[in-house]
């Protein structure tokens, strides 16, 4: 995951574009980029139906859904529950 | 390339009297976008020859005012009665901040089409846009293009239309800095229309008079091993992010994101490495050219 300024918040509200397996999040509040590799990716996209992390076997889901949230892309919902943050696709 | 229509309108006025120093206003009719220009008229005259063959299409911007002092020592930009800058000119190189300003305003009026700080080049109506900072070696490569056999498309300002996913010409001619020169060796044909503060103004005669789909985005970067490496389109989505384009503009920030997400997918990304990114013409117009094949 990339970003272009590392500005961090939850629950901000963002566009997302999906390039080749790859999605692109506009952080609307803030006018930031953040790249999601094919990995957080999938990871991300899972999260748009309240999955768990606890079901993963990798540790690397969890250092992912981590930094997603870091970044606002997702909120931890206690426990191992994970969403997304409010998205709008393009 | 054919010559085209003459894009350019030219309306001198009668020369005012300004303290003693003579100063002229000129109206210049480059396509859909007027540019007042008033100052000395030699000044005027420099910055008339480096715009003259500017065209923008695909919309509308507002006519803009640029004042240049009679001394030549400041000059400001306004849309209508508002001011939007003031500018404190150098004794060298004042022609390339006047003309950079010019730019940067209508880029700053757009509303509908993209731009990108970055020079462009076509091929057989495949348009490639070339990013990197200042001094990256973007205008030497677009030069070592040209001089393989491609168009001139922009130098500095890229105007994309992301309804139709093209490129559209806004040619200004060649900034050629001493090491943008040394860089490029040869510089294609064409001729010198400025020369001021050590870069000469070098407008090409391959000049592109119609739109190009945006089929490659090539990133320059500084070192680096010297060669083409495929780039993620999210990733030069990112890159973008980090320059200066429509997506560093607040207000242009969320239709910005949709049209280059929207023009991306179609096009090919590659980052250049290496200190001599001129060398790698050949590989970029190879890129180029096998996109059209593909088709």
């Amino acid at each position: 995951m990339t970003e272009n300024n590392p500005v961090h918040a939850p629950g901000a509200a963002f566009l997302a574009a999906a390039l080749d397996d790859e999605i692109v999040l506009l952080d609307l509040a803030r006018g930031q980029l953040i790249l999601l590799d094919r990995a957080a990716a999938r990871v991300w996209r899972a999260c748009g139906a309240a999955a768990t992390a606890g079901g993963r076997a990798e540790r690397r889901a969890t250092g992912i859904l981590r930094r997603l949230a870091r970044a606002g892309a997702v909120v931890r919902q206690g426990g191992d529950r994970w969403v997304q943050a409010r998205v709008r696709w393009i | 390339m054919g010559a085209g229509p003459r894009p350019v309108d030219l309306t001198l006025l009668p020369p005012l009297d300004a303290g003693g120093r003579k100063a002229a206003k000129v109206r210049l009719a480059l396509g859909n976008w007027t540019l007042h220009l008033a100052g000395p008229p030699a000044a005027l005259s420099a910055v008339c020859a480096v715009l003259s063959e500017l065209r923008v299409d695909g919309e509308v911007p507002p006519a803009v005012t640029i004042a240049l002092s009679p001394d030549l020592r400041s000059a400001t930009g306004a849309v209508g009665a508002r001011t939007l800058w003031t500018l404190a000119l150098p004794p060298s190189g004042w022609l390339g901040a006047v003309v950079g300003h010019a730019v940067a305003t209508l880029a700053n009026v757009l509303t509908r089409l993209l731009f990108i700080h970055a020079g462009a080049i076509a091929a057989e109506g495949q348009g490639c846009v070339i990013v990197g900072e200042s001094g990256a070696g973007k205008t030497s490569l677009a030069a070592s293009l040209i001089r393989a056999g491609a168009a001139s498309m922009a130098d500095d300002l890229v105007l994309l239309d992301p309804e139709h996913g093209t490129m559209l010409p806004v040619i200004i001619p060649l900034g050629v800095k001493a090491w943008t020169a040394r860089a490029a060796g040869t510089l294609p044909a064409g001729r010198e229309v400025a020369c001021e503060g050590g870069t000469r103004y070098w407008l090409p005669d391959a000049r592109a008079h119609a739109p190009a789909r945006a089929a490659m985005f090539v990133f320059v970067g500084r070192g680096g091993l010297p060669r083409l490496r495929p780039l993620t389109r999210g990733a030069a989505l990112l890159a973008l992010g980090r320059h200066t384009s429509s997506l560093s503009r607040r207000h242009r920030l969320e239709d910005a994101f949709r049209g280059f997400a929207r023009i991306l997918p179609a096009a090919r990304c590659l980052t250049i490495g290496g200190r001599h990114p001129a060398a790698l013409a050949p590989s970029v117009l190879r890129y180029l050219r096998a996109g059209v094949a593909a088709r």
